[in-house]
């Protein structure tokens, strides 16, 4: 499992164009967008590298003024089955 | 509720997110990151690469890092991480990591011609002692050096200074800061008297206006980039300004980007003075009461060796020679900088220029500026950084909130070790010099040393040993912390001769087998940033500490043990001479080691168990193998420098429980602003501003006028080379090219060239092609399109790539007065190859 969280900021004009181009990214969903530009997505893919190559290349998406990683979770194993409590 | 482990991961990840983005997710709450990742112990560190001094928090499994986070509780970072930053947990685990001692042998004997082969400690230590005596012998003090870093822990360049400085009584130790900072240092001592920023990153949040001066923060401070980014969206009437040699990524942001002819930033400085005085937009009072107005010295060469040319014609060559002067004088010659003289120089356009210079001229707007290499990098890099506090000091902005010109450093050290605890050849802790018989005197005192230890006479500078080097003049070389041999102007002629000329015995201290390792003739395999016990200063005076995390693999020492252990190799008796220890007898027979760090100061603390707030506790082997608390003795023997004198750091535990501390740390309080009352304890009620690095309390704004660089292009070699970094990768790429990630995003590097100059050589994006200089050559890609733009008539190309020495094409010219090289100019051709 390769997940990761991050925070990218566009020109509040654009954003909601650059959640678009963000979105047809396989793997990426965007879960927040706020007035000032900034967004907030998660990166999600099975295959080690595609993942870290999309991940690497999040600030070269057109509109894109920066972007920073904030959380990470790599495991070897398959997680995803198994249940927790809460 | 049931949640399965994956949405209970994914839950978390947009929970961090938002807090760091200060955005509200329906549905997805703050859970400590620790209850998902079982069996992790997480603990700050600051982030091993740049000069911002992010926090991480770093997550140790089974004695290994295994994840990291941006820091939520750091004021620096505010939980981001930059995407190098967050590698940081794999730059330890290499395949190619050195873990034993590596000399070069034939037939079981060192052999400078011989090929590496595994030793014991004592073998490469008994090798190396061996040569250091015969140099001392033969060259006396002069004839070995050091080679440090501002990577360097606190202790670490401390330990160093002591070894070289208090004990072989040679200042042959110089820091890579050299390359980078030592600029921006001489601009802050002649400016103010005293070094390091007076503001700090809260500006990036008080600014209304940012000017970037060589600075490409986009990629090489990402995560001020951010905060700057963010304050530019949301605060009405913000604008970014940036000035640049070449079109980068910051101009995506930018209100005003302007590609200036390389050199020329000398004068669009000369030029807002000009536009300042000429509108009467100066600050009068602030000019009249806190001011003094002085010329520097013309004419001063390039910091070639004397015999070149461009010395010999040099009127004053080196002079860093200041005359005082009027405020009408001072007007009078910025004057011919008008607005129509530097457009036509710079090539910018009049119309940015004005608008550039009305952010400094308008009393409404604070503004900060901010600058890297563009500035420091430069063959007149005191003198620019001068003329950029003149447009400050003019209009009074500074020392205040939002008002600013800022340095940004390069290392995670060069602020906190290179230049806080003095590891230049020239200097010694707290901004203290060795030509001073005073400053000699307290450090002997403090270091328990006879008087008359310390050599008065300043070493050799970075560039100047290598030249050393090659002539034979000093023998033994160590190089601790950096890649020189690839981070070197002028590899062909100068540092790669000087390392192999057969009577030099060089020792390289690493992590990985570098360009530099390579070239050595002894490798000893060093313990990398969270494998020991550590400390930073960042660009804003912020001190930091970091627990050792995980053990350090096979027989790999950190440079403090290595540093220490080599001084038990030298007794007093060999190294100094008779009339020195007749000064104090009870140290005849004593090695240096017992001399400089069993002196009932650095062994005060006794062995102790670290453990942080939670209860976890941590290893610290250079106190198990010592016997006593080095980092804290070192530390606080250290700090005595500075307390009472306008540097004074905080006691050594607070340092472990604080997300590091903004010095001076006066009562338990940092200082965010220098030099201005209520927020500098250092100054009084009723004095305002008061500069008191200066004796009168005033800061010298200073003239200097455009002088034409080194090397510019001919008919010949007709583009101007300009090399720096990228995103990706961290200086050399000795750390981050071994990350698999980021080695595949930006595997080698390339040449960015304008497409109208490749058309012009037949050239498209992605030809092979030779770039050529009078030194060298170097093989490489073009890119026409990539992330830097540059104009016609100028290249880029990075550094970071061992298998493309872009070095073999610099020149070793560098600003006579700080010594560092300038990077980003000198002539080349392109050629297909």
């Amino acid at each position: 499992m390769n997940l990761c969280s991050m925070v990218l900021n566009a020109r509040p004009a654009q954003a909601a164009a650059v959640r678009n181009r963000l979105e047809a990214i396989e793997g990426v969903e965007v879960h927040a967008v706020s007035e000032t530009g900034r967004l907030v997505l998660t990166l999600e893919h099975p295959d080690r590298t595609y993942y870290a190559e999309t991940m690497m290349q999040m600030h070269n998406v057109a509109g894109v003024l920066s972007a920073a990683l904030i959380y990470e979770f790599h495991d070897e194993q398959e997680v995803t089955q198994k249940e927790v409590s809460q | 509720m049931k949640l399965s482990r994956r949405d209970f991961i994914k839950s978390n990840a947009i929970a961090a997110a938002a807090a760091a983005a200060g955005v509200t997710v329906p549905g997805a709450q703050a859970l400590a990151q620790a209850a998902a990742d079982e069996g992790i112990r997480w603990d700050k560190i600051p982030c091993r690469f740049c000069g911002t001094g992010c926090s991480v928090l770093a997550g140790v499994k089974d004695g290994r890092m295994v994840a990291s986070q941006g820091d939520p509780d750091a004021p620096v970072n505010r939980g981001l991480n930059c995407i190098k930053g967050y590698f940081l947990s794999k730059i330890m685990y290499g395949k190619d990591r050195l873990t034993q001692p590596l000399l070069r042998k034939k037939n079981g004997q060192f052999d400078k011609n011989g090929d590496f082969e595994p030793v014991s400690w004592d073998e490469a230590f008994d090798v190396m002692a061996q040569k250091w005596k015969a140099a001392l012998k033969d060259k006396g003090a002069s004839g070995v050096g050091m080679f440090g870093s501002g990577q360097w822990t606190v202790w670490e360049g401390y330990a160093a200074s002591k070894f070289i400085k208090g004990g072989l009584r040679s200042n042959n130790l110089d820091p890579n800061a050299r390359h980078c900072m030592a600029s921006a240092v001489v601009g802050f001592i002649r400016a103010f008297g005293i070094d390091e920023p007076m503001g700090c990153y809260d500006d990036l949040e008080h600014a209304d206006a940012f000017v970037l001066w060589g600075a490409n923060m986009a990629e090489m401070h990402p995560i001020l980039w951010s905060r700057l980014t963010d304050t530019r969206l949301t605060k009405p009437g913000c604008e970014v300004h940036v000035l640049s040699t070449y079109e980068n990524r910051c101009f995506e942001l930018a209100d005003n980007g302007m590609v200036f002819v390389p050199q020329t930033d000398l004068a669009i400085l000369n030029y807002i003075a000009n536009h300042i005085i000429q509108n009467k937009a100066y600050n009068k009072d602030f000019v009249e009461q806190k001011v003094n107005f002085t010329k520097t010295a013309t004419d001063i060469g390039y910091g070639l060796r004397p015999d070149h040319p461009l010395e010999q014609k040099a009127a004053n060559a080196g002079s860093g020679k200041l005359e005082k002067i009027s405020f009408e004088e001072y007007a009078k010659a910025v004057e011919p900088y008008t607005l129509e003289y530097v457009a036509e120089l710079s090539g910018v356009p009049a119309k940015q220029l004005e608008q550039l210079a009305k952010v400094y001229a308008d009393p409404n707007k604070k503004v900060s500026s901010y600058w890297t290499m563009g500035f420091n990098q430069h063959t007149r890099g005191s003198w620019v950084n001068g003329l950029l506090y003149n447009v400050h000091l003019l209009v009074g902005k500074i020392s205040e909130p939002g008002n600013s010109p800022f340095s940004l450093t390069g290392q995670p050290s060069a602020c906190g070790t290179a230049r806080e605890v003095g590891t230049f050849a020239h200097r010694l802790p707290a901004d203290m010099l060795v030509a001073k018989d005073e400053h000699r005197a307290i450090a002997e005192k403090t270091w328990k040393l006879p008087e008359g230890t310390i050599n008065p006479k300043v070493g050799y500078h970075a560039v100047l040993m290598h030249r050393m080097l090659k002539d034979g003049k000093m023998n033994c070389y160590w190089q601790m912390c950096n890649n020189n041999m690839q981070a070197a102007a002028n590899m062909n002629d100068e540092s790669y001769p000087g390392w192999r000329n057969p009577e030099n015995f060089i020792t390289v201290s690493d992590p990985y087998p570098t360009v530099s390792a390579m070239a050595a003739d002894l490798i000893l395999p060093t313990a990398m940033w969270a494998e020991k016990e550590g400390a930073y200063g960042n660009a804003e005076r912020r001190t930091q500490f970091w627990r050792q995390q995980v053990k350090a693999p096979g027989e790999s020492k950190s440079d403090l043990w290595q540093i220490m252990e080599f001084a038990k190799r030298f007794t007093v008796d060999e190294v100094w001479p008779e009339e020195l220890i007749a000064k104090m007898p009870e140290y005849r027979g004593k090695t240096l080691y017992e001399v400089l760090y069993e002196n009932g100061q650095v062994n005060a603390f006794p062995q102790q168990q670290v453990t942080d707030e939670a209860g976890n506790t941590y290893d610290n082997d250079e106190m198990e193998h010592f016997g006593y608390y080095v980092q804290k003795g070192l530390f606080e023997e250290y700090a005595s420098f500075g307390r009472g004198h306008a540097h004074d750091l905080a006691p050594f535990d607070t340092y472990h429980r604080a997300r590091g501390l903004r010095w001076p740390v006066v009562d338990g309080k940092e200082t965010l602003w220098r030099f201005r009352e209520g927020y500098d304890p250092y100054v009084k009620a009723g004095e305002g501003v008061k500069f008191y690095g200066k004796p009168d309390g005033r800061a010298n704004i200073i003239f200097a006028p455009y002088e034409p660089p080194a090397e510019s292009p001919d008919g010949e070699f007709d583009l101007w080379l300009c090399t720096g970094r990228v995103l990706e990768h961290w200086h050399s790429g000795s750390m981050t090219r071994r990350v698999p990630e980021l080695y595949r995003a930006v595997p080698d590097a390339v040449v960015f060239m304008h497409p109208n100059d490749a058309k012009k050589r037949r050239l498209r994006n992605g030809s092979k092609v030779k770039v050529v200089s009078r030194r060298g050559e170097v093989l490489t890609r073009v890119e026409t399109r990539g992330r830097n733009l540059p104009p016609e008539g100028l290249v880029f190309m990075p550094w970071f790539d061992a298998g493309q020495l872009v070095n073999k094409l610099t020149l070793d010219a560098t600003c006579p007065l700080s010594k560092e090289t300038d990077y980003k100019k000198c002539a080349v051709k392109v050629e297909r190859a």
